[in-house]
């Protein structure tokens, strides 16, 4: 984590190898180091092909950013946020975002330290709840859930079917002080704690509802968090925190399918 | 001394040594698997979109940028064009259902078809004796003039050839040299300055490439080769019909000159003028590094050569053209040619011009229009004193040359260096180069590129060797294809058909699709056959566009006639019906909507009485003589619902009745 940031740190690479007079690589690789010539972003980012096309670059905010396809060369796609900005073939920088952190006099700091015990478990229904319970005995310190919808996990099966609720686990789990964090496998869109009676019971038991935050995300946060702090309310209120664009005031219209 | 500006028709081809040879590209008809539209069209190669050429407009645009890449250029040609494609832009079209990511180089390849590998093989081995390899390793081969998205063509050797791998031509035995398999490229829609236009419904079609032996030794030998090859391949019933389907490459070389390769010929009859013409095009090179020897000209003399900027000597320009590009902003570049004055107009081939070499080695080189010499000068409006200033500004001499172009600065600039470097390779090997040649519709052919190494091909990363397995192998053994004079003799047998008939059929590359529909309706043969042969170039003379008439419509058409719902009459009507209006319309509508049902024997013999009935007097007196007459006004109020033939035994039968 680069705290403090005060440059541009810009990530690139390419999605068709360098043999083919078609490799994207080049002008992704020409792009990024414009960017971080010239631009005035102060924020970590992947520069990738914007479209099919080469004629632009586009600019994600790192924490907000996933690879949506497997091949294409706009793979990257920011979600839940604008992009940054979008770089053309001719290096001309053109800003997206409203809310840009631009360069500055400040001392970067760096917190590198990691705790790796920490999991990304997505759920689903038949889900065995068990898992849960294996991850805790091998001594897990947090668990992301990438829940569905709002952010539910399987909570109030029908009645013989108790077995399959994750809810006695997720109990456990916090009761050994291990940090659960809620994310939604929609990955677009927000989590929220209050809409449904299954949402209601597990925020109650001290499952963080991670806002915004896409999951996997979510899953490094959590590892650096621990890495970071000791205290437990600490690390509760860094995860709900935002500290670099990885939670967004609010949601914008704009913000989907970009 | 006197220079010959002419160039002879044709050519000593014997004292010459002429040689040619082949490479044979037919596109392959093969489904990936069973959908419909598979069916029809065939399949891509390495994916499952339907091989379907279209003419609608596209619904995918990409832009893309090529590059140099590194590892590929051995020859410093090559590397010079690589730079060139560093500036060009090259747009895609593609269709949203017939298109997918892999035509676009947004997806790693699927699984070869299998059905085109097998059908290649089967060919390669049956047809054409060729031995097949025993693993079938998939090559990229580098080209960036756009016509591939990822930059390389995919192809793979199939078969190589032996001692008999051979085919009878005339009496003249022409050997086979190898098979492969490979991807058609996109189609060229336009070029304008230094952006290219490409579609790619033609992308990824699979081909077979049959390359000979340089056994021909004459333009008409050439002819004959092709022309039986293609033969070979279309009784195969495994190869797509119709224009554009077959490109051929021909390798050209005379004793003196070196291999010259034209690339992508589709007009089988203007084979032989290539070959002619290259012929003496090789000739008249020589004598033209010749006559610039003669004349001094050097290396040196060429590397001085600069591109000067003439604009603002045309500013009063009178020429239509000049006006217009200046109001557009554009430039006229010149540059000096040092002793060419009077070689411009030598003629390399008839009809092409040393002028015509330089307007050709700009337009590839930067995309410009074309030039104007100092050969073909003063004229199309521009005027002498414009002519003087212009020598005057370059310096030349009574014995230099010039050339216009008229564009950007920029593409001005990079197509006199394009000039210059060609010329540069003229004089540095005292011969000719070897190169690739682009067919022109006038049989002549123009400047496309240097020709390249093979260093170009490396393996294909994202597919495995395959395998020829034991069960391919049998299913290639146990295939037989009917050679064309056997089929000939069947459809004679078999079909009733006169020798002509069958002849003309055996050849055809509907034949499967003729034996298809007398076999599975009750319609006699030789409608089928000359429905497929003489109606159909009766359609396409009167500038019907038959290749939209597909073997669905076909079979349905026969279908309805078995039914009794149409009459021969009706046929040419629906043909031309479903060429100009496929997609819209069925069958059945088309019938119902012309009116064409056949109508029923009772109505036609109430028909015949009422008409012999309000001329019962002329046929009560002349008889069998008024047969046309009432024949005429009977056809004519059925209007093709009826068939002749029923028509003409009924109102004989009527009218003997009436006078008996």
């Amino acid at each position: 984590m680069l705290g403090d940031l005060n440059a541009p740190v810009v990530l690139t690479g390419a999605q068709r190898s360098s043999d083919r007079g078609s490799f994207d690589g080049a002008i992704n690789l020409i792009s990024a180091v414009r960017v971080a010539a010239k631009a005035d972003i102060a924020c970590v980012m992947i520069c990738m092909h914007e479209s099919s096309n080469d004629d632009a670059c586009q600019l994600s905010r790192g924490t907000k950013v996933r690879k949506m396809h497997t091949s294409r060369r706009d793979a990257f796609r920011t979600i839940n946020d604008i992009p940054l900005a979008r770089i053309t073939v001719e290096g001309e920088i053109e800003e997206l975002n409203p809310e840009i952190p631009r360069r500055n006099s400040k001392e970067v700091m760096v917190r590198d330290k990691y705790e790796d015990k920490v999991a990304l478990i997505k759920t689903y229904p038949g889900i065995d709840a068990e898992i849960i319970d294996w991850y805790i005995d091998r001594g897990i310190k947090g668990i992301i859930f990438e829940g569905t919808g709002l952010g539910h996990v399987p909570t109030f099966p029908p009645e013989g079917e108790e077995h399959r609720s994750l809810f006695p686990k997720i109990q456990r789990a916090i009761e050994e002080d291990i940090i659960v964090g809620m994310t939604s496998q929609c990955l677009y869109g927000r989590v929220h704690p209050f809409v449904y009676r299954a949402l209601r019971t597990n925020y109650q038991l001290g499952v963080l509802y991670l806002e915004d935050m896409i999951p996997e995300t979510a899953l490094i946060k959590l590892g650096w968090t621990l890495g970071n702090y000791d205290d437990l309310d600490e690390v509760k209120e860094v995860m709900i925190t935002n500290l670099a664009g990885e939670i967004s005031t609010n949601s914008r219209y704009q913000e989907f399918m970009v | 001394m006197k220079v010959d500006i002419k160039a002879p028709t044709t050519i000593d081809y014997e004292k010459e040594g002429l040689i040619v040879g082949l490479e044979f590209h037919q596109q392959i008809h093969a489904p990936y698997n069973e959908s419909a539209i598979q069916k029809t069209h065939g399949s891509k190669l390495f994916c499952p979109c339907p091989a379907f050429l279209r003419e609608d407009e596209p619904d995918i645009k990409v832009i893309r940028n090529f590059r140099a890449v590194s590892g590929e250029t051995g020859d410093i040609d090559i590397s010079a064009a690589f730079e060139r494609m560093k500036q060009a832009t090259t747009i895609y079209e593609g269709y949203q259902d017939t298109t997918c990511l892999i035509e676009l180089d947004e997806e790693p390849i699927f699984p070869i078809n299998k059905e085109a590998l097998f059908r290649a093989l089967a060919m390669s081995k049956k047809l054409f004796g060729l031995e097949l390899v025993d693993e079938i390793l998939i090559n990229r081969k580098t080209i960036i003039d756009g016509s591939n998205t990822s930059g390389f063509q995919r192809t793979a050797q199939i078969a190589y050839g032996n001692e008999d791998s051979k085919i009878m031509v005339g009496d003249k035995e022409i050997g086979l040299y190898q098979a492969n398999i490979e991807e058609d490229s996109a189609k060229n829609v336009g070029t304008e300055g230094k952006t290219r236009k490409f579609r790619l419904d033609r992308l990824g079609i699979p081909l077979i490439e049959i390359a000979t032996s340089p056994d021909m030794n004459t333009p008409e030998e050439t002819l004959a080769t092709a022309s039986r090859i293609g033969e070979l391949l279309r009784t195969t019933g495994f190869v797509k019909r119709g224009q554009g389907t077959i490109r051929q490459d021909l390798n050209v070389s005379i004793k003196k000159g070196t291999r010259i390769e034209i690339k992508g010929v589709s007009e089988l009859e203007l084979l032989p003028t290539y070959v002619n013409n290259e012929a003496i095009r090789q000739s008249r090179m020589i004598e033209l590094l010749r006559i610039f020897k003669e004349r001094g000209l050097t290396k040196q003399k060429i590397n001085q050569i600069k591109a000067i900027d003439l604009t603002r000597l045309f500013k009063k320009c009178k020429a239509k053209f000049v006006k217009s590009a200046l109001k557009r902003k554009e430039y006229v570049i010149g540059a000096k040619l040092p002793h060419l004055a009077g070689l411009l107009a030598y003629e390399l081939q008839p009809d092409y011009r040393l002028g015509t070499e330089i307007s050709e080695i700009s337009k590839v080189t930067a995309g410009v229009g074309g030039i104007l010499h100092s050969d073909e000068l003063p004229k199309f409006g521009i005027s002498e004193e414009e002519i003087s200033s212009v020598k005057k500004k370059l310096k030349t001499k009574a014995e230099d040359g010039f050339f216009l172009i008229i564009g950007s600065k920029i593409l001005g600039e990079i197509a006199v260096e394009g000039v210059k470097n060609i010329f540069n390779m003229w004089l540095a090997s005292k011969t000719l180069i070897p190169e690739v040649r682009s067919p022109k519709t006038n049989g002549t052919t123009a400047y496309l590129r240097p020709l390249p190494g093979q260093a170009r091909m490396y393996p294909e990363t994202d597919a495995r060797p395959i395998s020829l397995t034991a069960k391919m192998k049998k299913k290639i053994e146990d295939i037989k294809f009917e050679m064309p004079e056997e089929r000939t003799l069947r459809y004679i047998k078999e079909f009733k058909l006169s020798k002509e008939l069958a002849d003309q059929l055996a050849l055809h590359p509907q034949n499967n699709l003729f034996e298809d529909i007398v076999n599975s309706y009750n319609v006699k043969a030789t409608l089928v056959a000359s429905t497929l042969l003489s109606k159909m170039i009766d359609l396409r003379r009167q500038g019907i566009d038959i290749d939209r008439i597909d073997d669905t419509y076909l079979h349905k058409l026969f279908s309805s006639f078995e039914k009794g719902k149409i009459s021969t009459d009706a046929i040419e009507q629906i043909l031309i019906t479903i060429a100009e209006r496929k997609n819209e319309i069925s069958i059945e509508e088309i019938i119902e909507q012309l009116g064409l049902e056949r109508i029923d024997e009772e109505v036609i013999i109430s028909t015949i009485s009422s008409i012999v009935e309000e001329n019962i007097k002329l046929v009560k007196e002349r008889g069998m003589g008024t047969l046309g007459t009432v024949m005429r006004l009977v056809m004519d109020e059925l209007a093709g619902k009826a068939d002749g033939k029923q028509v003409s035994n009924l109102v004989k039968k009527e009218i003997q009745k009436r006078t008996a």
